[in-house]
């Protein structure tokens, strides 16, 4: 945790705007292609083993069939399964830094069982034709770690989506137990098997013709189980997505969040209906628009969350800024004053007092702050100290309010000391 | 004429979510939603980038029951010179003028029938933060806690508070 805290950057706000946009993109392309690896390979492992022990040569062609689908390509794993891993845990730091999230840590230990998983996974891809009890055995494996790291991965992001929790989370079980974490998980599995059931359909039938033309008795099979586990876990979905939005805390909640919402189940009515027609009449021509809106549907989801995600930490966002101008106006005059500059400019001096300073402070009277000559006698002979003093001021005198950064240029700051210096000893020294 | 009654089943289930997802947005932005106060007051501007303690503004919270709401006078110690050409600070000054008090919405509210002491709380070492949640990060204020009384016992019973009923009944 400490290494990623030492590599954040300053979170001025622009940067913080970019990087949550980063966030999100990383999302939109990690998790559909892992929800579909996760549905694939859970029901490949699955029809694995019973073809292996039922001797069903179906059910073995179509765990073959199955992990084929997603885990096609092993690049493809660590760009849209690993990389993102890594840039979303490099953001999250970055976006929740100072801000005490516990849950963080374990974001970042869900990493190693994923990246177990997603190895067996692919181990078991390429190793399926074997039909070995060994074979079955990494994909179960492989398929546990995935399901046990996303557990951890999507509790602790849904966890960041509550702030005022953060302090509780003190072990794993905290960080599980919540409602808003198990909501979450079970959301994102029911929409990958959705996706997955779906995604047979689509790839399978519409996409690529593979089984057009093949076994018909086989296609029969493979064409009612894509659409009926698709549609089940079409209609789950929107139960536990609802689950989750009555779980988010107060500050989540926005009208665009509602409206997204109510768009996305919308959405998935839709491919409800085009699900429940294409088995009702045992036909496949309508599963490119089923899986292009249950994708959309899918980002909705996810740019939902996002939502959620930043009106919850709206606040530390703003904190995170203010932070950041301190930083900057504290690291612009140390760098000024080692270079030394115009103190003499007193044209520039007066203006930037009248504008600037002359609101709470005058040179013989309290107004907000002290009157000047109680204060200036002890920087008469150190400029310097008070450069760095009106550029990152501090409280000092308890019966005033402490005076907040005015986010003053060095050059301004440098002309205002020495026209009040200046000022002091010519006309109100006694 | 044969009915299909495929879609208008899927329409019912869907259409029932979607009024629970309207009731939730209507029960937030009626009764949860951060209540829209006379002068949008940033606690976060006071307290993380001026510096203000909670009792600069909030004078009695440590000597009395209530925590006290800053009169318009404590404002205009400020803010007759600083910041005078802002909306809110404008809305403000024309408070002053008038001699009016402004009328802050309730956001931390118990009911009558609760004697609570923000003295004795405080004595204790108890956070303002524990009960009114990371003020110092809020630009609009609202309720973080539920302040019920499941809330208050629970946490007097964790730190040895008292669990009588003539401790916060009197």
């Amino acid at each position: 945790m400490q290494f990623f805290d030492q590599i954040t950057l300053l979170s001025t706000p622009a940067h913080l705007a970019l990087v949550k946009l980063l966030l999100i993109i990383m999302f939109l392309l990690h998790l559909p292609y892992i929800g579909m690896l996760i549905g694939s390979s859970v029901f490949s492992v699955w029809f694995n083993i019973s073809g292996r022990r039922n001797k069903n040569p179906m059910h073995a062609t179509f765990a073959r069939d199955l992990i084929d689908m997603v885990a096609f390509n092993k690049s493809i794993g660590i760009i849209l399964g690993v990389l993102p891993l890594l840039v979303i845990a490099l953001i999250y730091s970055q976006i929740l830094h100072k801000g005490n999230a516990t849950s963080l840590p374990y974001l970042i230990n869900s990493f190693l069982p994923i990246i177990l998983g997603l190895i067996l996974v692919y181990i078991y891809k390429y190793t399926i034709r074997f039909e070995k009890e060994i074979v079955s055995l990494t994909g179960t494996l492989g398929v546990l770690l995935l399901l046990a790291g996303y557990l951890v991965f999507i509790a602790s992001t849904a966890r960041f989506h509550d702030p005022e929790k953060w302090t509780f989370i003190n072990n794993p079980v905290q960080l599980l137990i919540g409602t808003n974490a198990i909501g979450s998980y079970l959301l994102f599995l029911t929409s990958s098997f959705a996706m997955t059931g779906i995604g047979v359909i689509f790839f399978l039938f519409t996409w690529s013709k593979k089984l057009s033309d093949t076994d018909r008795d086989y296609a029969a099979f493979v064409k009612k189980f894509g659409l009926t586990i698709g549609l089940i876990f079409t209609l789950a979905t929107p139960l536990f997505f609802v689950f989750g939005l009555i779980n988010l805390p107060d500050i989540a909640y926005s009208n665009t969040l509602i409206i997204m919402s109510i768009l996305l189940l919308i959405l998935l009515a839709v491919v409800t209906n085009l699900l429940a027609k294409m088995l009702q009449g045992a036909q496949t021509r309508l599963g490119t628009q089923a899986f292009v809106i249950f994708i959309i549907a899918f980002f909705i989801m996810i740019l939902n969350s996002s939502i959620a995600r930043e009106n919850s930490l709206h606040e530390h966002t703003k904190y995170l800024a203010l932070e950041s101008e301190a930083m900057l106006a504290k690291i612009i005059p140390e760098r000024a004053i080692e270079e030394g500059g115009g103190i003499m400019d007193y044209a520039r001096g007066e203006s930037v007092f009248k504008r600037v300073c002359a609101s709470c402070h005058q040179f013989e009277k309290k107004i907000v702050g002290p009157p000047y000559v109680a204060v200036l006698p002890k920087y008469e002979n150190d400029i310097q100290q008070l450069i760095a003093f009106i550029a990152n001021p501090k409280k000092v005198n308890p019966d005033y309010p402490p005076m907040p950064n005015q986010g003053l240029k060095i050059t301004d700051v440098e002309a205002v000391s020495g026209y009040l210096l200046k000022m002091y000893q010519e006309e109100y020294k006694k | 004429m044969k009915i299909n009654f495929r879609p208008l089943l899927i329409a019912s289930y869907f259409g029932f979510l979607i009024l629970i997802i309207l009731l939730m947005g209507f029960i937030w932005k009626t009764y949860r939603e951060a209540p829209d106060q006379p002068i949008a007051f940033s606690h976060q501007k006071h307290v993380s980038y001026v510096g203000l303690e909670c009792n600069h503004c909030h004078q009695y919270a440590t000597v009395a029951l209530q925590p006290g709401i800053p009169a318009v006078s404590v404002c205009m110690e400020c803010h007759e010179n600083v910041a005078t050409d802002r909306p809110e600070i404008i809305k403000l000054t024309e408070y002053w003028n008038n001699k009016e008090p402004v009328l802050w919405a309730d956001v931390n509210y118990l009911p009558p029938h609760v004697h609570f002491s923000h003295k004795r709380h405080i004595q204790k070492g108890i956070d303002c933060n524990v009960c009114h949640g990371e003020v110092k990060n809020m630009e609009k204020i609202r309720q973080v806690k539920s302040l019920r009384m499941g809330w208050c016992v629970t946490c007097h019973r964790e730190n040895g508070g008292s669990d009588d009923c003539w401790t916060c009944h009197k």
